[in-house]
């Protein structure tokens, strides 16, 4: 159908609709043409919001009018059926067909619908602005070719194009345009059920409805249509019709599949992506990053390096800060020596140590952040999700477990309740089961900080040994779990990789600003209300920690901590640790004393490095370091 | 070509958007729709990887969480059946 065969009454104004996937641009455009000439009410009946206006070309007036933006046109929602009933029911003489360039056949999508409908159209390709950026290359000649239909490259946003536009407009209005659309249609095989369905409605239909276009929504299950036709259709002409679409449970696909079929064969000529001549060493690198075998070594010594990094960055600092706290704590002891005893030992014992801790370990955290927001802003953080899951296939587990333990990365919690999209049980519970083993970033400043305070030179060592430590566990716990799970969870996933690019430091500072704030806010507060907490306990009733309550609860569980060569103290910290692991290192504060955090740990435990070998040392020493590191990742998970 | 997709979720595993792009011979904006769109059907669905946010709303890394986290698609049981019919229907 060219334009020309349309009869415009001189009296009417030409009227154009704009329609097109939301943010493509039809309001900007809208707004360029019509200036300050425009309507703003709402659809009638509906609180979907109406905007018309009015513009001249040459003298001559014309009507706009802006759709809503759909990514379809099917009955889905209230704006599709605003957008489609607006073209086949007022007719507009000219639809202006957005499309995106930047994501051209993602938004070619609603086109392969729209030339299906009675109206003309024309196809403006905005954000060529976006796409020429991004190199994706689109021959606008080859494109108007393959479509039959007239499209107008613009960079609406940018002002360019619009003179182009406009032309196009007065000419379509004079009948100049030529409109022979390619359609999109269905594959050879169903050419007789669409020929059987069109036959079985095309006196049914409203009359505004193309039939093809009808026979074609019927089969996608449109719900106003399906209902438009029970209404009409005797009895027993709808039960046949019915049971001929019962036989397509997944019509709504085929017909998406056409459409996505046609927007192939247009694009296939006139498109070159970006992605098929990549740089060639980011994907390489990618392709490293991704690999089976490579992917993980990197991973590791990605994760390594973070870890030392970090430390590298906020051990000095919480050394310098312990210090400092030190000196204060000795100096607050003689100024506060006419005060009640109680007072002073209050200050000295209990907030000058939480405070202490929970700036050093700000420190840590920051430094975490930093490292984590650098490898995040890189695009890195989602490979090292992605890589993962190779170890999960092999242990039996398949794709939706992977989800819980990408997220674990970032905090634990959030994996055990990520677990949910697993259906089985079985394998819910070995998810979980393995989810506290992934070292989240809070695992990383915990262990850093407390490996800091033990070894200040050769932290990083132990930090490492510690990941090593993980690694084998994991191994472990995959040899163990293949020999229970048997069966695959089915049905993968599909991850969208952020591209690689160079480090935004803005971003990252602001990143870590971020979070240093939420830190102190949440963890600060609570860090001193536990030390507070833990020396009221050592305090009462006698004024000394080794008769307090604190010491008595202790002691009964020493037996068990034994197991582990922890004294007491150690026991009373791991089980603040329960409640988070933050507290877990302000009870360190009290109960060792702060200063003395290190020595008198080491003297707790019984272990000198002159008195015992070496290897007896590192194993008492990491062990507070590696079972904070391994134990329940907070208590709060676990009521899941 | 979405029943091929479809078909690769099933199979397993996990997949990035890129790859899986260039194994259906489309480019990644034309995956982009049609990952758009079975969601719409229903036959995947986006999950949102993130903190759960009653739960973390305490944790100081909460705010970590959410940051830039991918999309990550799964398939739903209608697209499970789907597949299962594909014996049927060529195009599911
Ligand atoms: N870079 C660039 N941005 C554009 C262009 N055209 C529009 N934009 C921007 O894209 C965004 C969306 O534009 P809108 O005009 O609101 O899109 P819309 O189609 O009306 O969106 P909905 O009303 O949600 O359907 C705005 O921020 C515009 O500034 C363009 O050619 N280039
Ligand atoms: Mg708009």
């Amino acid at each position: 159908m060219a334009v020309s065969e349309k009869t415009v009454p001189a009296a009417k104004t030409f009227t154009i609709a704009l329609a097109g996937q939301p943010n493509t641009g039809k309001s900007t455009v809208f707004n360029r043409l019509t200036g300050s000439r425009q309507h703003v009410g709402n659809w009638p009946g509906k609180t979907v919001e109406q905007k018309t206006g009015v513009f001249d070309i040459a003298g001559k007036h014309y009507s706009l009018v802006d759709l809503p933006g759909t990514y379809s046109l099917t009955a889905n929602s209230l704006e599709e059926r605003i957008s489609r009933s607006y073209i086949l029911d007022e007719r507009p003489d000219l639809v202006i067909a957005m499309v995106d360039a930047s994501q051209l056949e993602r938004s070619l999508y609603i086109l392969a619908e729209l030339v299906m409908l009675p109206a003309p159209v024309i196809m403006v390709l905005n954000m060529m602005d976006v796409a020429a950026e991004q190199e994706r290359r689109i021959d606008v000649k080859e494109l108007e070719q393959a479509l039959g239909i007239k499209v107008v490259p613009m960079s609406a946003a940018k002002n360019q194009g619009f003179a182009e536009l406009q032309a196009a407009i007065a000419q379509a209005s004079m009948g100049e345009l030529d409109y022979k659309p390619q359609k999109p249609g269905l594959k050879e095989e169903h050419t007789l059920l669409i020929k059987d369905l069109q036959q079985r409605i095309s006196r049914l239909i409203p009359y505004a409805y193309p039939v093809d276009w009808a026979a074609m929504k019927l089969l996608e299950g449109d719900s106003e249509l399906v209902e438009t036709l029970r209404e009409r259709m005797k009895k027993d002409e709808w039960a046949q019709l019915e049971a001929i679409l019962g036989q397509y449970p997944d019509g709504a696909l085929l017909v998406a599949e056409s459409r996505f079929n046609w927007i192939q064969e247009i694009t296939a000529q006139a498109v070159s992506s970006p992605e098929r001549r990549r740089l060639p060493l980011r994907s390489r690198f990618d392709r490293a990053a991704t690999h089976p075998l490579w992917g993980k070594l990197i991973a590791l010594a990605i994760v390594l390096a973070a870890i030392m990094g970090s430390m590298l960055v906020g051990a000095p600092v919480a050394m310098g800060i312990m210090s400092g706290m030190t000196l204060l704590s000795g100096v607050l002891s003689k100024a506060m020596a006419g005060m009640p005893a109680w007072l002073a030992a209050a200050v000295v014992n209990g907030l000058v140590p939480g405070l202490s801790f929970a700036l050093a370990m700000l420190a840590f955290v920051l430094a975490v952040f930093l490292v984590i927001g650098i490898l995040e802003d890189v695009g890195y953080m989602a490979r090292l999700g992605y890589i993962t899951d190779r170890f999960m296939q092999r242990i039996g587990l398949q794709g939706k477990a992977f989800m819980p333990m990408f997220m674990s990365f970032c905090c634990n919690v959030s994996g055990i309740m990520g677990a949910r999209v697993i259906d089985s049980w079985k394998q819910r519970l070995i998810v979980i089961a393995l989810v506290p083993i992934i070292p989240c970033a809070a695992v990383w400043g915990v262990t850093g900080f407390i490996s800091s305070i033990f070894f200040s030179t050769g932290a990083s060592i132990i930090v490492a040994a510690m990941l090593v430590a993980v690694v084998l566990q994991l191994a472990l716990s995959s040899f163990l779990l293949r020999r229970f799970v048997v069966t695959g969870e089915s049905g993968g996933l599909i991850m969208e990789l952020p591209p690689y690019h160079k480090p935004d430091w803005k971003n990252i500072i602001i990143f870590v600003w971020l979070r240093g704030k939420e830190f102190v806010k949440r963890a600060g507060s609570l860090i001193v209300l536990v030390t507070m907490l833990i020396w009221v306990l050592s305090y009462l009733p006698y004024g000394s920690m080794e008769s307090s309550y604190l010491a008595s609860f202790g002691r009964l569980l020493e037996p068990l901590g034994g197991l582990m060569g922890m004294d007491w103290r150690l026991i009373i910290c791991l089980i603040a640790g329960f409640v988070s692991k933050e507290a877990a290192l302000a009870s360190m504060a009290v109960v060792f004393g702060l200063g003395e955090a290190a020595s008198s740990l080491t003297a707790v435990l019984g272990t000198t490095a002159e008195q015992v070998s070496l290897g007896a040392y590192l194993a008492t020493a990491i062990s507070p370091a590696t079972a904070l590191a391994f134990y329940l990742p907070c208590c709060f998970p676990y009521p899941v | 070509m979405l029943n091929a997709l479809l078909k690769q979720l099933e199979n397993g595993g996990v997949q990035s958007v890129s790859l899986l792009a260039s194994r259906l011979g489309v480019s990644e904006p034309m995956l982009a729709g049609m990952l758009d769109n079975l969601e719409r059907m229903g036959y995947i669905e986006k999950l949102v990887p993130g903190c759960d946010n009653g739960r973390c709303s305490n944790c100081y890394m909460k705010a970590g969480c959410n940051n830039n986290q991918p999309f990550i698609w799964k398939i739903t049981a209608k697209g499970l059946n789907c597949t299962l019919l594909h014996e049927r229907f060529p195009a599911c």
